[in-house]
């Protein structure tokens, strides 16, 4: 056996706190070393040739990389040794930087340790295995989970590649968020504009299977071969028969909050989720409909001259073969009611953003028209970062969406009602993106009063709205009647989030958005292979780069379908069948559903593509019958009596 | 109609500008899905700016570890067609077909054979601002960018002919010459002086040198004293005897007829290519103005001496007392020679047309000659000099003799005498000094010609006054690098390539300049050595920067340290109304990095509105309040210098004070601009710039489409962005890129 031993400096990472010189020398007296060299930065290409040269040259078996962390260039280093036509596995990490010379500011003990980690390295690779890497196939077809404008946009570039796309959306229609709003910053582009041809292109696009009222039941599998559950429940309405005449929302008799105005109207419970909603469809709230309830009325089914009403449709579960997973399912908006001093739900004329955005809406509740108890508001104040950097309700992020969606609201205001006042109160104006700070100086222009400092509490005296605040510019506080306040709430994560995190495995981060695998360079995959995420359920983002995210999840999520097949992992857990008990603890802890007990030889079996190579069922197997590739017992314990 | 069948196809290759993180990205996204990328990067080595970046906010990931992969496998990935130093000259045709050409610069250095060894570095006379650093460091003109470059492979900065090279009429390396006398290898210098000027201690003595006043350092102070610092090398460098003997000897015979400058010059380079060359001079002796016009006060007379001798040497046969039309006939000479050159000075011209039948001359009374040949319209008769051209400098006449020389070569070859002939004589170079003749004329310091000459400059004056060489021209053309290098990878005469290719899709992904905070004169960059920008700040804080990753000052770590916001954003007055997108969370950074490395330090922000939006970017800029950085709203009008120290003078906008604010360092939060060269793009692109001069994107809310079928924007091309958006658009600009390509892919044949 010839193990090389490499010390990386990292500049001077690891080279200002380790004596580089001294741990070389060492390493040169541990058993079976031939070889111990030492660079500047063992990652860039000459660094990569030492080892590759000396593997060809020098005939070395087992090769040992004393530098940063595994996470970043355990690859990098795997690939050198493979092309030098070493097995990828006869090599092993020594993490001299994170575990060592970033930590240790004394050199003496700095070097020690070092000399430590990399004869705990050494005592590892010379017990390593080689092991080998299988691939297997790919489903073409990409899931992608919200119909927002994430998820419209992922499809149609996924789709567009040529791969069979599953759009799965919990209510009637996709749209989204993006569906209710107005106009878009910084253009004023009406919303429509942009979502209209595309909910026309996802409706009628062949390799696009558009599954609205439906939701994932389960997922099972890994990248390339996923399989998923989808739960369609009825809408029970004939979408080739309904041709939206009215005729049963006229009859309901049963009168509801409109979700997609805020609640600002009302509509039946027979009802069309807003003008552009496709498939163009009604469709039946079986909770609030009194036939579905208790068999009463029915006078929809009887007044539709199509006979498109179906009371008797009937939910299904089916099961699609999936090679990729887009989540994109949005966010939902703070509730203002968790900052009660602001008086939403108190007074009427305290609204959110987005009950706003309704507000001004062509096809809102009030056709456009800003009314306020049936009159135009002559005062109004818009209140930034509600329920964003706000650590008293746990949001110390940024929405970054609200200080422009104001500035776009007061914009409206003023084109419509010039002679309004609108204040609007803020912290920083966070006019970040293109044409936003341009835009911010044309409202400023408009007459709008920007007031740094958000105000304390919102009363009421004598029938109006006081807003109370400090002028952080003048230093000086102020009172300002108000018509109408406007709170400007920030972006969360969705109640029902956690549903779909232990289905797919996801991680939070401590925004409590889903996390992406590398906050700078995978921010659009997760730590799962083949499941990515887009959009605002990754963190608050604008609508143009909601949709640059989009196009971008969709590039990667089509990665794997375009090269046909993936690698899997072989670091795997292995089942000795002669000591294995099949005593079952193991399935019980195994997160990825890779282990099954085979039931003729009650025996535990292991399903290699699913296996992540954790180690829980190793750990917890009574009587060692399971170990783990890479990691097994005895190299273990090589490795440690080397630190002990 | 073939051709049309072709043009209609859809090429399953992609084309992708610009290497930076946003282009790296889209490369490896669409190769990973089969698709062949041809990746296109101006500099040297891909990465762009993140590679300069020390950590990235606000996880403080070390920026060059986490791309430094990507690079690796960009550059390893076998579906990317990795063009490095290359650009774009032209491209054609529409979305499914693009015809692209791409010029390839001259790299100098054969990438097959250089292993990087470094071997040639020390070698190099000529130090350089090194770009990557900002100019905080130095480099070689043979250089690789940083020490994980990709490809790791050495190019030579060659940007032309410098100013003092370009305008000797003998085109002598002045350079060159300057650069080894810096580095002390004189007797390498002088040889490099022999390359060109065959009587170097004559023209170190009387040259008229107009390259001082063309010298680049005439816009700085004053110009180098490039004809000294040749006196220099002639009066002190023992020289082994150089060999000037033919290679071959040629049967021809060449008379010379007078033997002044020209005809001294004229002489020597015909014996060189060969000929047999015989040299008549009227006088008793060799040298014409140089000796009887020359005090030896001015021209030491052991000078003349010693530079002629070569002449005997070399096999030159010299009649003296030789007068055309006395004891010479010029049917003789025609008999007997094969040319004729006629370098008789101004005096001499009158005389020689009046012996000479058919021999031409002008108003003035000198000879007429063809400008370019020489040829004086009698077969196998040339003339130059002052003859010619009336009294002119030495130089000039030596130069006079040289074009006659290669004239007689090629008449008696049988070549064209007018082929190319354009880059003898004077040039114009492109690094040009633009400075006014008034200001010239106060800064030159012109030969006294009738004044005895000084004592010439000592070795430590020489060496001083050599280091004050701007190298204007880069790479000063010595070839110590090519003797020094073993693989024998320097290639001097490498030419660019034009390469042509076909594409499907194509990616824009050029990227962004930094702000020029010159622009901004109030805060004193450029004019206080401690006032940086944000990039600069990067280089300083990066372990592979110039200070190892410490933040020194002249040397002191310092103590107060003031970061200005918003300097060429969010302001109109240099026409930028946008926001920069990422200087607030760079700054605050910085601000963290300069707590970690200097813990005492007195750190303030200067800000407008803190524009920290992205993921985990308000808790980064909670967790550096909490570090004692001090966050003031405020509007810096100035920042200027008192007592050694620098004054930071604004206004607190929440207080509605006025304060001023010691520093030791000032940082500039320079915003974010469109690149220079993205508008040749946007031309023969035929794409639109938005307000902000970035790259218009189709109108709509996708920031990646754009008005031109099958062109993609990715990254801060398109507006400035930070790296998890660059990164995220480039993926996305792959996936629109791929729905074109899939189309070209599996047709059937």
């Amino acid at each position: 056996m010839k193990i090389g031993v490499y010390i990386c400096h990292c500049g001077i990472n690891i080279a200002a706190t380790v004596d580089i010189e001294k741990v070389t020398a060492f390493a040169q007296t541990l058993p079976h070393v031939a070889i111990a060299r030492n660079y500047q930065y063992m990652c860039s290409d000459p660094g990569q040739d030492w080892i590759k040269n000396d593997i060809k040259n020098n005939g070395l078996d087992r090769i040992v990389v004393a530098a940063c962390s595994p996470r970043m260039h355990e690859p990098t280093y795997r690939n050198a040794c493979r092309s030098a036509g070493l097995n990828p596995y006869f090599f092993e990490m020594a993490n001299i930087r994170e575990q060592c010379s970033w930590v240790h500011p004394n050199k003496e003990e700095g070097t020690r340790k070092a000399m430590d980690l990399i004869a705990s390295a050494v005592a590892k690779v010379s017990l390593h295995e080689p092991l080998q890497e299988n691939e297997v196939g790919v489903t073409p077809a990409v899931l992608v989970i919200g119909g927002g404008i994430a998820g419209i946009q992922a499809s149609l570039d996924v789709a567009n590649s040529g791969f069979e796309v599953y759009l799965v959306e919990k209510s009637p229609s996709p749209g989204g968020h993006f569906a209710q709003l107005d106009r878009t910053f910084p253009n004023l582009e009406e919303t429509s504009v942009t979502l209209l041809p595309k909910l026309k292109e996802v409706e009628n696009h062949p390799m696009i299977h558009l599954l609205t009222q439906s939701e994932v039941a389960g997922v099972e599998g890994f990248v390339g071969n996923f399989k998923v559950k989808i739960r369609h429940d009825p809408r029970y309405v004939d979408p080739n028969k309904c041709t939206c005449c009215k005729k049963c929302e006229e009859v309901c008799p049963v009168s509801l909050p409109n979700e997609f105005n805020m609640g600002l109207d009302r509509r039946p419970a027979i009802y069309l989720p807003f003008t552009q909603a496709i498939p163009r469809c009604y469709t039946i709230d079986p909770k609030n409909c009194l036939y579905l309830q208790n068999g009463e009325c029915g006078k929809c089914r009887e007044v539709c001259p199509e006979g498109a009403v179906r009371f008797e449709e009937v939910g299904m579960e089916f099961e699609a073969k999936i090679g990729t997973i887009i989540v994109a399912t949005g966010y939902d908006p703070f509730d203002p009611r968790l900052k009660p001093e602001l008086g939403y739900g108190l007074y009427p004329n305290v609204i959110t953003a987005l009950e706003f955005e309704r507000l001004i809406s062509p096809d809102g509740p009030t056709q456009g028209k800003l009314l306020i108890n049936g009159k135009e508001p002559k005062n109004i104040v818009f209140i930034q970062c509600v329920g964003s950097r706000d650590k008293t309700v746990n949001n110390e992020y940024c929405s970054r969406v609200c200080c422009m969606f104001t500035a776009k609201q007061a914009h409206l205001v003023k084109d419509r009602i010039p002679d309004t006042r609108v204040t609007i109160c803020y912290i920083d104006i966070r006019a970040f993106g293109k044409g936003y700070e341009q835009f911010y100086e044309t409202v400023q222009k408009k007459g709008v009063f920007y007031r740094k400092g958000v105000p304390s509490e919102i009363y009421q005296r004598d029938g109006k709205l006081i807003v109370k605040a400090d002028d952080e510019l003048l230093g000086e506080p102020y009172e300002e009647e108000a018509d109408l306040v406007v709170l400007a709430t920030g972006l969360t994560q969705r109640k029902d989030s956690d549903r779909l995190r232990s289905l797919l495995k996801l991680s939070l981060s401590p925004d409590r958005f889903y996390l992406e695998a590398h906050p700078k360079l995978r921010p659009l995959d997760t730590a799962t292979d083949g499941i990515f995420l887009a959009g605002t359920c990754q963190g608050p983002k604008d609508i143009q780069d909601t949709i640059s995210q989009a196009h971008g999840t969709a590039s990667r999520a089509t990665i794997p379908l375009f090269a046909g097949r993936v690698r899997i992992e072989p670091i795997t857990a292995w089942v000795d069948v002669l000591m294995c008990a099949g005593c079952g603890l193991c399935e019980q802890v195994c997160e990825y559903r890779a282990l099954k007990m085979d039931p003729y030889r009650k025996v535990m079996t292991v399903n290699e593509a699913l296996c992540k190579g954790c180690g829980a069922c190793n750990a917890t197997c009574p009587s060692s019958a399971i170990s783990l590739r890479h990691f097994k017992t005895e190299q273990i314990i090589a490795q440690l009596r080397e630190v002990c | 109609m073939m051709k049309d069948d072709k043009l209609k196809e859809v090429i399953p290759e992609a084309l992708i500008i610009g290497a930076g993180i946003a282009g790296m990205q889209a490369a490896l996204d669409i190769a990973d899905k089969g698709f062949k990328v041809h990746l296109v990067e101006k500099d040297p080595s891909i990465g762009g700016h993140m590679a300069q970046l020390d950590k990235t906010f606000p996880t403080l990931d070390c920026s060059a570890c986490i791309i430094t992969p990507k690079m690796v496998d960009t550059a390893n990935h076998p579906n990317i067609n990795l063009l490095t130093y290359s650009e774009i000259i032209r491209i054609e045709g529409k979305a499914g077909h693009f015809k692209v050409t791409v010029r390839k610069k001259p790299r100098y250095v054969d990438v097959t054979k250089c292993t990087a060894c470094a071997d040639c570095v020390p070698q190099c006379p000529v130090t350089l601002p090194n770009e990557f650093d900002m100019g905080l460091g130095m480099r070689k003109a043979i250089y690789i960018p940083f020490p994980q470059a990709v490809p790791l492979k050495y190019t030579m900065d060659r940007r032309g002919t410098p100013p003092c090279t370009a305008t000797c009429p003998l085109h002598c390396n002045a350079q060159g010459y300057v650069a080894l006398i810096s580095q002390g290898k004189l007797k390498e210098a002088l040889a490099l002086v022999r390359e060109t000027l065959p009587f170097p201690g004559i023209l170190a003595y009387v040259c008229a040198h107009p390259c001082e006043r063309e010298c680049k350092r005439i816009e700085v102070d004053r110009p180098v004293s490039i004809c000294d610092l040749k006196r220099f090398l002639v009066d002190h460098v023992e020289e082994t005897e150089p060999d000037f003997l033919p290679s071959e000897e040629k049967s021809q015979k060449v008379a010379i007829i007078g033997g002044g400058p020209a005809g001294l010059t004229a002489a020597f380079d015909l014996r060189r290519m060969g000929y047999r060359v015989t040299l008549f001079e009227s006088r008793g002796e060799l040298g014409g103005l140089l000796t009887h016009g020359f005090p030896s006060y001015r021209l030491p007379r052991e000078v003349v001496e010693k530079d002629l001798s070569v002449l005997e040497k070399m096999g030159i046969e010299v009649r003296l007392n030789a007068e055309v039309g006395k004891n010479l006939s010029f049917e003789e000479l025609q008999k007997n020679f094969d040319a004729i050159f006629l370098a008789v000075g101004s005096t001499g011209a009158g005389a020689i047309s009046g012996s000479l039948k058919g021999l031409k001359t002008n108003r003035r009374g000198m000879i007429q000659a063809d400008p370019v040949t020489l040829e004086t319209g009698l077969k196998g008769i040339f003339a130059g000099g002052d003859g010619v051209t009336g009294p002119g400098t030495i130089v000039e006449s030596m130069a006079q003799g040289r074009k006659g020389a290669i004239s007689i070569d090629r008449s008696i070859r049988g070549e064209d005498l007018r082929l190319g002939r354009e880059s003898e004589g004077r040039q114009v170079s492109p690094m040009q000094s633009l400075l006014p003749d008034s200001k010239r004329d106060e800064r030159e310091i012109l030969p006294h010609m009738v004044k005895p000459i000084g004592p010439g400059l000592t070795l430590e004056e020489a060496i001083e006054d050599a280091k004050r060489c701007l190298n204007c021209g880069g790479c000063s053309d010595c070839g110590e690098c090519a003797r020094y290098c073993q693989p024998k990878a320097v290639v001097y005469g490498m030419k660019e390539e034009i390469i042509e290719l076909h594409v499907g899709a194509i990616i824009l992904s050029t990227g962004f300049d930094p702000f020029d905070p010159k622009l901004k004169p109030e805060f004193g960059y450029g004019v206080y050595p401690n006032v940086l920008h944000g990039i600069e700040m990067e280089r300083l804080c990066s372990a592979s920067g110039p200070t190892k990753g410490e933040i020194l000052i002249q040397g002191k770590k310092p103590k107060e340290i003031v970061f200005i916001h918003c300097v060429g954003s969010r302001d109109k007055a240099v026409g930028n109304e946008y926001c920069s997108r990422v200087c607030c969370m760079y700054t605050a950074k910085q601000a963290h990095l300069v707590r970690d490395k200097i813990p005492g330090a007195h750190i303030t922000v200067l800000y407008m509105d803190v524009r920290a939006f992205g993921k985990g970017f308000e808790e980064f800029y909670e967790r550096v309040q909490k570090e004692e950085i001090i966050y003031r709203r405020a509007n810096p009008s100035e920042v200027y210098r008192r007592n050694g120290k620098l004054v930071v003078r604004g206004e607190d906008t929440l207080l509605g004070e006025p304060f001023e604010l010691e520093a030791d360092l000032v940082v500039l939060a320079s915003g974010l601009v469109p690149r220079v060269e993205d508008d040749t793009m946007k031309k023969m692109l035929g794409m639109e710039s938005s307000s902000d001069r970035f790259y218009a994107e189709a109108p709509g809310l996708d920031p990646i489409l754009t008005s031109t079928k099958g062109v993609f924007l990715a990254g801060c091309c398109q507006g400035p962005k930070d790296i998890p958006d660059t990164v995220a658009q480039a993926s996305g600009a792959a996936a629109l890129a791929c729905a074109i390509l899939a189309k070209g892919r599996n047709k059937p044949e």
